[in-house]
């Protein structure tokens, strides 16, 4: 495999592209509003755990 | 190695998750295990949004782990996601009901219908996943 050949290779095995990336953050983004959903953390956000209690029931989720 | 593909994960899983949000609404108000605090007007939009938290976690998984999952079908694969990211949210809570029993209260019932209905948020993701593919 010769330089231009392994380049192109590399190109088609990419993953890491730009729009890969900005869907990643809002992937960590929902990761993030699913603990506060769940979890609480009302001092960071407040009203979501509690908007959200019916939810994390009906999900089976641990609530108090 | 395929091409990942972030968008269609996302968009699927958020597709999918606002319908299974929908669902777990529907399969909670008939069996009736809790009663609910808010009226189903505010929790529509509620269980939509929570619902597309979650499937999109999954449509995510399902798009970077789905080729190397050793199970046959897209179905089978997205149960298999959806349970496993389901227990990533929910062992913490048994930790914390260990941690503060007053605080953090466990509900078998509820935790059963929680881990089917997980099984469903796989089953309606991995069918997106089939259609769209063919």
């Amino acid at each position: 495999m010769n330089g231009r050949e392994k380049a192109e290779r590399l190109g088609k095995d990419r993953v890491l592209t730009a729009e890969n990336i900005i869907h990643a953050l809002v992937l960590i983004g929902f990761a993030i509003f699913m603990v506060f959903v769940i979890y609480g953390l009302d001092s960071v956000v407040p009203g979501i755990h509690d908007a959200f209690h019916d939810f994390r029931h009906s999900a089976g989720f641990l609530c108090h | 190695m395929h091409a990942v593909d972030l968008k269609r994960g996302i968009s699927i899983g958020a597709y999918g998750g606002m319908v299974w949000g929908l669902v777990v609404l529907a399969v909670s108000a008939y069996l009736k295990f809790f009663a609910f605090d808010f009226t189903i007007l505010h929790d529509i939009p509620i269980f939509m949004a929570g619902g597309a938290g979650m499937g999109l976690i999954v449509g995510a998984f399902m798009e970077v782990l789905g080729e190397r999952l050793p199970f046959e079908g897209a179905v089978a694969k997205g149960i298999v996601l959806s349970v496993a990211i389901w227990l990533v949210f929910f062992i913490p809570g048994v930790f914390l009901h260990l941690i503060k029993p007053d605080r953090y209260t466990v509900e078998i019932p509820l935790h059963i219908q929680g881990l089917f209905l997980a099984m469903v948020l796989g089953m309606i993701i991995g069918g997106l996943w089939k259609k769209g593919r063919d």
